[in-house]
């Protein structure tokens, strides 16, 4: 038997194409359905760690110090919308940070509390036979931390005196050699001891804190300078219902508190591979609020709108948004976690408009706002 | 000779493929552990001396966390660079609280606690470099007083 060229020709061409068909569907086919669904796991990965963190923020928690007999027990509330585990409670000494005990946690049972829902937390044993002031902090599940007030206590109970409640009152920024006086008036059938307390500024620019110890109750705190009136427009006289606010600052420097921009701080990847065969890629992106050094006053992050990133290039941005954080200057908050998803081969450009977030500063009342920010993200083919 | 070049070719575009799916497979699973990689400084505090700070800090994340680097240092300055080295091992989902010893550089009233770790799974104690890319910073305030 005999075969022309061009028969052995179409013979090589028919395995040719017949090996091009098995390495397309045994190779090249399930690599693509296997990127796939990796890319739809980690998408899957990112929405699942963004609602983490809405759940994370979305957590609030009461402490309460009670004293019930001869036995100091925390009263946890859960004020918030979901429920929350409590795995951890701290005690510590004001003043060294130092534990009670001096070896770890106070407290390590795991409690489940639903919304609405309290439980008593036993704590005498941590602090038993402890005298000075003390501070319980309750850990979630979540990661969130939260705080009682400062309660004094004498051999590890709450004083046995009517007064289970500290007020603190701050005289900042005193001119030296005048004489100040507090003044703490009960406006319903609240208690407080002493009613009046009062200090001679030997430096200038001198502070004092002072603590009262109140029942609950409503209280107006009036500041007398030279026994006179001190007149701080409406910061003096304040009224404060404890225990709901056991804090109270009489500022006197001359210096008027202004408010700056808050400074935005968009993270994400710098550079994403885009192609390969699939048709979008989702990355992480994540919008903090910096509260600048030079700010005079911590800030309360008051609004956050859901829509406060803009994306370029034909890309689609989705984010949630959390507020309510309290911050300090030079401090740094997470306030929107964002999938970006990356549609085509254009680079991305994240931007924050300014003056999208609205914070509200603690002593002054001031509106702070945000200023612009943007960030390139570099999207790269890959064939 | 056609067949021989095609079992080649299949051979090799079978094994590239199967190398392209393990690269990706490793990608995503570190993407997913840097994604569910969380530290939480639960409590610090100075020592006596001052020169060292105990740092309490536990994970509510997915995985195991191994603590490379831990430094106090003053607020305002520089952050201390400081060689990796394995602080502890951090359970996930808060089951443990860990205590680290941290150095403290600087003086003053006003510190940062600043904290880096990886997924102990990513960690290798001979490079401990690699795979730091994949790894978190948490910075917590710290307040001395005496």
């Amino acid at each position: 038997m005999t075969y022309t060229y061009r028969g052995k020709a179409g013979i090589s061409s028919a395995v040719a194409a017949l090996f091009t068909v098995v390495i397309v569907f045994a190779a090249l086919a399930p690599t693509l359905l296997f990127t796939q669904s990796l890319y739809a796991i980690l998408s899957n990965e990112v929405n699942e760690r963004r609602y983490f963190e809405v759940d994370r923020y979305s957590e609030k928690l009461d402490v309460l110090v009670l004293q019930i007999g001869n036995r100091l027990n925390l009263k946890v509330e859960n004020t918030g919308p979901i429920s929350l585990v409590v795995v951890r409670v701290w005690a510590y000494r004001i003043g060294t940070g130092s534990t009670l005990p001096a070896d770890g946690p106070c407290y390590t049972q795991s409690i489940t509390l639903n919304p609405g829902s309290e439980a008593l937390i036993d704590v005498s044993t941590c602090v038993q036979g402890h005298t000075g002031y003390v501070m319980f902090k309750v850990v979630t599940e979540r990661g969130r931390q939260f705080t009682s007030d400062v309660v004094s206590l004498q051999n590890g109970m709450l004083p046995s005196s009517p007064y289970p409640f500290t007020l603190t009152v701050s005289i900042i920024n005193m001119q030296r050699g005048k004489t100040y006086t507090v003044e703490v008036t009960p406006l319903d059938d609240g208690l407080v001891s002493p009613r009046t307390f009062t200090h001679k500024a030997t430096a200038s620019n001198e502070n004092v804190t002072v603590a009262f110890g109140t029942t609950a109750g409503t209280f107006r705190v009036t500041l007398y300078e030279n026994n006179r009136f001190k007149d701080l427009g409406d910061q003096n006289p304040q009224t404060v219902k404890v225990p709901d606010y056991t804090a109270v600052i009489f500022d006197l420097g001359r210096i008027a508190i202004t408010s700056v921009n808050l400074e935005v701080v968009i993270m994400a990847p710098p550079r994403v591979v885009y192609g390969g065969g699939q048709s979008v890629v989702v990355v992480p992106v994540s919008v903090y609020v910096k509260l600048p050094s030079t700010a005079q006053e911590p800030v309360t992050i008051t609004s956050v709108p859901s829509d406060l990133l803009d994306v370029s290039g034909g890309h689609q941005v989705s984010c949630s948004v959390a507020s309510g954080m309290d911050l300090y200057p030079n401090q740094m908050t997470l306030v929107a976690s964002c999938a970006l998803t990356i549609t085509s081969g254009n680079d991305a450009t994240l931007r924050v408009a300014p003056g999208v977030i609205v914070g509200e500063g603690q002593y002054s009342g001031l509106q702070y706002f945000n200023s612009g920010a943007s960030f390139t993200v570099r999207v790269s083919g890959r064939s | 000779m056609a067949v021989a070049i095609g079992i080649v070719l299949m051979l090799v575009s079978h094994s590239w493929a199967v190398s392209a799916g393990t690269r990706s497979l490793d990608q995503t699973n570190k993407e997913v552990a840097q994604q569910w990689s969380l530290l939480l400084v639960e409590h610090a505090f100075f020592s006596a001396s001052g020169s060292t700070a105990t740092v309490y800090v536990s994970n509510p994340g997915r995985y195991e966390l191994v603590v490379l680097r831990c430094v106090v240092y003053q607020r305002g300055s520089s952050p201390q660079t400081a060689s990796f080295r394995e602080y502890g091992r951090i359970p996930a989902n808060m089951s443990q609280v860990v205590p680290l010893t941290c150095p403290v550089y600087g003086s003053g009233p006003y510190y940062f606690v600043e904290l880096f770790a990886i997924p102990v799974h990513l960690y290798d104690p001979r490079e401990p470099l690699t795979n730091a890319q994949y790894g978190v910073t948490v910075r917590y305030d710290l307040h001395l007083q005496r």
